[in-house]
């Protein structure tokens, strides 16, 4: 297992199909609080999401 | 030829939901993506409604009727609870615990029946049943409107017939 591979399985991908709508509307709302998909998922994980906790 | 077949194709339908339906993905360690996964559990939401929510979609007006069915459905059930479930304190850490098993069950009953519990209607063992009635002295009883005609007079019976079909003519 090379270096890459040990990466994949450490860290693999996180794939979510949404409606053309929706994804603009979060990207876009992801733009407005300057974070990236990776953040967001991250504060998510650690309940900092308040918008979604309610 | 080994290419063509790897190359799955694709159906119309397929292809116009994956072109309505793009995909954001991101690489996160695994750690976190466990913690996701329990909080969206926590919230009974899947990844899909979580980023609907962030995109402002997902507000009272798409999810309610799931939501409230479920708050319904757990209302219910803790009243059922309250009203049908027999419970008892741990003797170790006196936290309370409903009787779900088999062999609590049978405690309970084996209990029950040597303290002596039995239906509210159910009379006393020792009693008798039901009290006789006592028989009504001749002097208080009250006399029959009606008595019963006892007769063996014959003769007498014939005019009564002779008389009720003269009536009848």
């Amino acid at each position: 297992m090379n270096s890459k591979e040990r990466f994949e399985k450490s860290n693999p991908m996180v794939i979510i199909r949404l409606p053309a709508e929706t994804r603009e509307k979060m990207l876009a709302e992801l733009h407005k609080r300057g974070m990236t998909l990776k953040e967001l998922l991250t504060a998510f994980a650690n309940g900092q999401c308040s918008s979604l906790d309610s | 030829m080994d290419k063509k077949k790897k190359t799955k194709k694709k159906s119309p339908s397929r292809i116009k939901y994956e072109t309505s339906h793009p995909t954001v993905s991101a690489r996160i360690p695994v750690a976190v993506k466990a913690k996701i996964v329990a909080n969206l559990k926590k919230l009974d939401m899947n990844m899909a409604d979580a980023f609907k929510k962030l995109a402002g979609e997902l507000d009272e007006k798409i999810k309610p009727t799931e939501l409230t069915n479920k708050a319904e459905y757990q209302a219910g059930i803790s009243v059922a609870r309250q009203y049908y479930a027999v419970s008892y304190n741990c003797c170790k850490c006196g936290q309370t615990k409903v009787i779900n098993t088999r062999k609590e069950k049978e405690a309970a009953s084996k209990l029950m029946t040597e303290a002596g519990w039995c239906h509210e209607t159910c009379p006393e063992p020792n009693l008798p049943q039901t009290t006789p009635a006592k028989p009504i002295p001749a002097n208080m009883r009250r006399p029959n409107p009606n008595p019963p005609v006892v007769s063996t007079d014959k003769s007498n019976v014939s005019r009564d017939r002779i008389r009720r079909f003269m009536q009848g003519l």
